[in-house]
């Protein structure tokens, strides 16, 4: 397998590191940058533990991804968001706080999955937002599949609607 | 007596010497924000408003052994090598060759340890813990799924990220024989308990009266059976049983082996210092200590190089739920660590791995049979809990004791034969997993007790409520229990729900089309903690005025770092600033030396010596965090009131210290400080400053000895005489080093005790409602209400948190997850989670589900994150049945079986 050289934007940073052609995103995020935030737990995107966040050239809206199935080069010039670059300036995000304050996490391995789901869920609700109850579909489609096995989600689930209620205009 | 692995790894004909050190490691922020343990501009930058370690785990810090690198450890080789395991994907044909030049001609410059170069290093696994042959050694046949064969090492990442897509690829590079017929091995460990109550208070026979032998895991059932008076009472009860004209149901049920499914796969970094001796670790694991052990047992009197010391640098855990106790994860590290000193290690295990060779929990067979009268009294129970401990002992031994301990719950039963077995067989090992056997004797119990209700035509709590043991009665152990047990509590807590209440109506309302609407009902009560305690713990307070808080504790994510630190602010007005988790070495100054006693006359002889203690330390396991390791915070914490704070205090007041430690009530702790009775307040500040300028005691460390009850010691300190439930103390005075004090006196329980099990239980009782399909077969749980009883509740949010993952846990166990697959084997190495169906926020009622703390603020906090899972699954069942009208004994319950019980 052949090194190449993989130059994207990670959490506003250009990078630009040699790697194995076929290496994981995750893979370079860890071993690549030392950004150790994005969790691998089934390696198969099942989990959603690894779930990052990616804008693309010329569009407004995030894309999931997950980072342990994604190629590295397939994300090649874009900009990739990670847990590690959600709160700005060390001051924590709604949704940081949130799960803080609600004790949402137990082991927390899970949790950097679902505050990148948590935000790119708030960003399509921004993009096309929904009538109140149409909420719990939108929170099922961006949320409903990550694992956790500490908690039953139900601190979670109370937490994500705490932060979709002080975010303005995610409801028609 | 019972066995623990320590007590293998002493009797070990290989004597292993090594300093052990279990250090904890601080996770590192990603951005600029306090760090869990610095001083901050603000003293309480964290609060019980949140977990301690939660600022840096939603902001992506470093916390997990899976997040550290050789390159963020200070003084570790740079230098990381990469390394694989090769497991047997069969089991019972022999390893005929294992292409070693193959390998190397397609993964490049690879190290290989096989089998067969442990041997010729002499390295042999301790039994009956582990095998002796930890790799399977050429013209060996693996004798379970997933046995380790070689440890492949690859130069570094990259080296191995180039490989990493070839992998899977291994066993091409393996060739086995054809299959040979298993050689019969000894179970791995039996136990019994006969009771019988009579007519007196207390019973006429039990284990704990009248049988001290204790159970020996080597016993067989032969000989176990044979013991004269146990066989006479035992056809005592079988006469009662056939002449009562009770009524009698007898069934047979069973649980499936699953897998723990921490999100956290185990992985971990190793150093060996060949110039020191030391073997260095950095893993999250739940005992540290005894994984340390069994290292140095491992490479004790080998040819390879010597272990002088073992530093384990222990992180917070990505989960565990048992399944990080004892695993020989560890030891593999080690091996790679030491066929090549002076570079770094790191493995990993992919989820694959941890499907194919992690610690499972057993798969069981419960025959069960009760009696009861027909005014709903309980009169006998018969079990036979037969357990799968798969390839490797493991703690197998232990957990069918626990099962068998645990066999009749908290009822009375006048009469009862427990008898359980954990064998051996070609499966994944089984280990401790949350419940430690409990869990598969609830199972039975409860859903065999359900019958009986509807057999009698009775509620089933009130079935249950006519039943329960009234406060602290006996066993069927012959245990009597220290504290009340509370079972009522929670029955009628439960049977006054809203759920319950409203059960016949939801039912004739929900049950139209193809759904099938039910509600079942069970309970669990579990002791915690084990019949032997060692606990540890220190309490520091800093020169600007912070605390410190030390402990032996892991945190998987049940909190014991935030519980243990909120525990100071009973006794010391606020909680600690500081947690240091997973660390022993901060106690060697104790000075502590430990060994067995046998007989009371020993034991006294040992006491006489002042450091002596019969255990030192215990993993995280068994639930000890809210009540045994809590007391030796608070132990701790008392020796740094009494002879650090207060007499600081007294100087600034100008007092005598006497003055505030015979008026208690003189003073309150706040905070911010101390706050006398005249109003003045002595910040913690200016107590420190005084404490330090002083030399006044400072920080103190505490062993704790709980063997149905805690040791009790008499230290003189500050020429004061000092009584605690601890029996072992040093002490610091200012700035200066610790120092061990002798004690004075010391009192141990009697060595009997260690024969009985813990004798504290806490209670739980969940109430499950489902909607079952019947054209699809497919069940949902749709609604559920939880009540635990715990004692006095440290962090609320905790043990909130405990009901509702075990709760998913439960639904899991009960309707998805299933490693016993005829057709396809995890032990094979191609599972994952596309196999493996794992509970989802979908599945687990979020929108009713509600749970509750029965209160009770009276007494000791309780351990419950064991009793909250086990009742779960039956509850489920009994919910099936009562929507079905057909009982389901067997784990998990698929849709393929309702539809196959509902067309018959």
């Amino acid at each position: 397998m052949k090194q190449v050289t993989i130059s994207l934007t990670v959490n506003g940073k250009p990078v630009s590191r040699l790697a194995p052609a076929d290496i994981s995103l995750a893979d370079f995020l860890h071993e690549k940058l030392n950004l150790t935030g994005t969790k691998v737990s089934c390696g198969m995107g099942i989990c959603k533990a690894c779930t990052i966040a990616v804008r693309q050239q010329d569009q407004n809206r995030l894309l999931r991804m997950q980072a342990c199935i994604t190629p590295a080069a397939a994300v090649e010039g874009q900009q990739v968001l990670t847990v590690e670059g959600l709160s700005v300036r060390g001051t924590l995000t709604t949704a940081q706080k949130a799960l803080l304050e609600n004790f949402s996490f137990q082991c927390g391995y899970c949790t950097p999955g679902f505050l990148m789901g948590i935000t790119l869920l708030i960003d399509a609700l921004l993009d096309k937002p929904v009538p109140r109850h149409m909420l719990d579909q939108a929170i099922d489609e961006h949320l409903g599949q990550h694992i956790c096995r500490c908690t039953g989600y139900a601190n979670y689930r109370k937490a994500v609607l705490k932060i979709l209620d002080e975010t303005p205009g995610i409801l028609t | 007596m019972r066995m623990k692995r320590r007590d293998f790894l002493k009797n070990s004909a290989h004597t292993a010497i090594a300093a052990i050190v279990v250090r904890y490691v601080e996770p590192a922020q990603a951005h600029v924000l306090p760090r869990p343990g610095v001083v901050s501009s603000e003293r309480h930058w964290w609060s019980d408003k949140q977990l301690y370690e939660g600022a840096v785990k939603v902001t992506g810090g470093k916390v997990y052994a899976m997040d550290f690198r050789s390159q963020d450890l200070p003084g570790w080789p740079v230098t990381e090598r990469r390394a694989v395991i090769l497991r047997a994907n069969t089991h019972h044909r022999p390893l005929m060759a294992l292409d070693v030049q193959g390998l190397r001609r397609q993964f490049g410059n690879i190290r290989i340890v096989t089998g067969d170069i442990l041997n010729r290093w002499g390295c042999k696994g301790a039994e009956p813990f582990l095998m002796p042959d930890f790799y399977v050694r050429t013209g060996q046949s693996p004798e379970y799924f997933g046995q380790a064969m070689a440890l492949l090492t690859f130069e570094n990442a990259d080296h191995y990220l180039l490989h990493k897509s070839k992998l899977s690829g291994l066993h091409d590079f393996v060739r086995f024989g054809p299959y040979e017929s298993p050689v019969t091995r000894e179970n791995y460990g039996t136990s019994q308990f006969v009771y019988y109550q009579g007519n007196g208070e207390e019973p006429e026979f039990s284990f704990m009266k009248n049988e001290q032998d204790g159970h020996d895991p080597a016993h067989s059932l032969d000989r176990v059976a044979k013991k004269n008076r146990v066989g006479q009472f035992v056809r005592k009860i079988e006469q009662d049983m056939n002449s009562s004209g009770w009524l009698r149901l007898k069934q047979s049920f069973t649980t499936q082996s699953v897998d723990p499914l921490f999100m956290e796969t185990e992985n971990g970094l190793a150093w060996y210092d060949s110039a020191s001796g030391t073997l260095s670790l950095m893993l999250g694991t739940q005992s540290p200590h005894e994984d340390a052990l069994a290292i140095t047992q491992f490479f004790a009197n080998t040819q390879t190089p010597p272990i002088r010391k073992i530093v384990v640098n222990c992180c917070y855990l990505g989960g565990g739920f048992g399944g990080k106790d004892s695993s020989d994860f560890p030891l593999h590290l080690a091996i790679a660590a030491i066929a090549e000193p002076d570079v770094s290690h790191r493995l990993v295990h992919t989820r694959f791995d941890q499907f194919q060779a992690g610690l499972k929990r057993h798969a069981a067979a419960v025959d069960l049979e009760i009696a009861v009268d027909r005014k709903g009294q309980f009169q006998a129970l018969r079990s036979q809990v037969t357990l799968d401990g798969g390839g490797q002992n493991n703690y197998s031994f232990a957990i069918q004791s626990v099962a068998a301990r645990n066999a009749a719950g908290a009822y009375r039963f006048g009469r009862s034969i427990v008898n359980a077995v954990a064998l051996p067989s070609a499966s994944i090992p089984a280990g401790s997993m949350r419940g430690f056997g409990t869990f598969q004797s609830c199972f039975a119990l409860e859903c065999l007790i359900d019958e009986a209700a509807q057999a009698l035509h009775m509620d089933p709590i009130a079935l249950r409520l006519k039943n329960c043991i009234q406060d602290d009665g006996y066993i069927h152990t012959g245990v009597k229990l220290a504290t009340p047990v509370h079972a009522h509590q929670v029955l009628r807590a439960a049977q006054a729900s809203r759920i319950w209440q409203t059960r016949h109506r939801t039912r004739a309302e929900k049950t139209k089309g193809d759904i099938l609407y039910g509600t079942g009902f069970a309970a669990a009560f579990k002791t915690f903690g084990k019949n032997e305690n060692g606990c540890l713990a220190g309490v520091e307070l800093t020169e600007n005025g912070h605390l410190k808080l030390y402990t032996p504790a892991v945190d998987m994510g049940n909190g014991a770092a935030t519980t243990l630190a909120l525990s100071l602010k009973s006794l010391l007005g606020r909680p600690a600033d500081e947690v240091h988790i997973g660390v022993t070495g901060h106690f060697d100054a104790l000075q502590l030396v430990s060994s067995e006693a046998k007989t009371e006359t020993e034991q006294d002889m040992l006491a006489a010596n002042p450091f002596w203690t019969p255990s030192i330390a215990i993993s995280s396991a068994a639930s000890t965090s809210a009540y045994h390791l809590r007391h030796v915070v608070l132990q701790a914490a008392r020796v740094v009131l009494d002879h650090g704070l207060l007499p600081a205090a007294a100087l600034y007041l100008n007092l005598n210290v006497q003055d505030l430690l015979s008026e208690p009530d003189a003073f309150t702790l706040r905070p911010d400080g101390l706050r006398y009775r005249d109003g003045r307040v002595i910040t913690y500040e200016e107590l420190a400053k005084l404490i330090y300028s002083r030399g006044l005691i400072s920080g103190a460390m505490v062993h704790g000895y709980y063997r149905e009850s805690w040791a009790q010691a008499e230290f003189v300190l500050t020429g004061r005489r000092h009584r605690a439930d601890i029996d072992g103390l040093a002490i610091r005075h200012g700035q200066g080093p610790y120092s061990a004090i002798a004690r004075e006196t010391v009192r141990y329980s009697s060595l009997q005790s260690l024969q009985g099990d813990a004798n504290r239980m806490s209670s739980y009782a969940v109430i499950v409602s489902v909607a079952v399909n019947r054209s699809t077969g497919e069940v949902k749980v749709v609604d559920a209400e939880g009540f635990v009883e715990c004692g006095p509740v440290i962090l609320k949010e905790t043990v909130m948190g405990q009901m509702q993952g075990a709760f998913a846990m439960g639904i899991g166990q009960a309707l998805m997850e299933n490693l016993s697959q005829e057709d396809r084997n995890a032990g094979q190495g191609q599972w994952n989670l596309h196999l493996y169906r794992a509970p989802r926020a979908a599945d687990c009622a979020l929108n009713a589900a509600e749970f509750h703390i029965v209160s009770n603020d009276s007494g000791e906090p309780k351990g419950m994150s064991e009793v909250v899972f086990n009742p779960v699954p039956s509850a489920i069942a009994n919910a099936i049945a009562n929507a079905t009208r057909k009982r389901f004994r067997a784990l998990p319950i698929q849709p393929k079986d309702v539809m196959e019980a509902l067309r018959t």
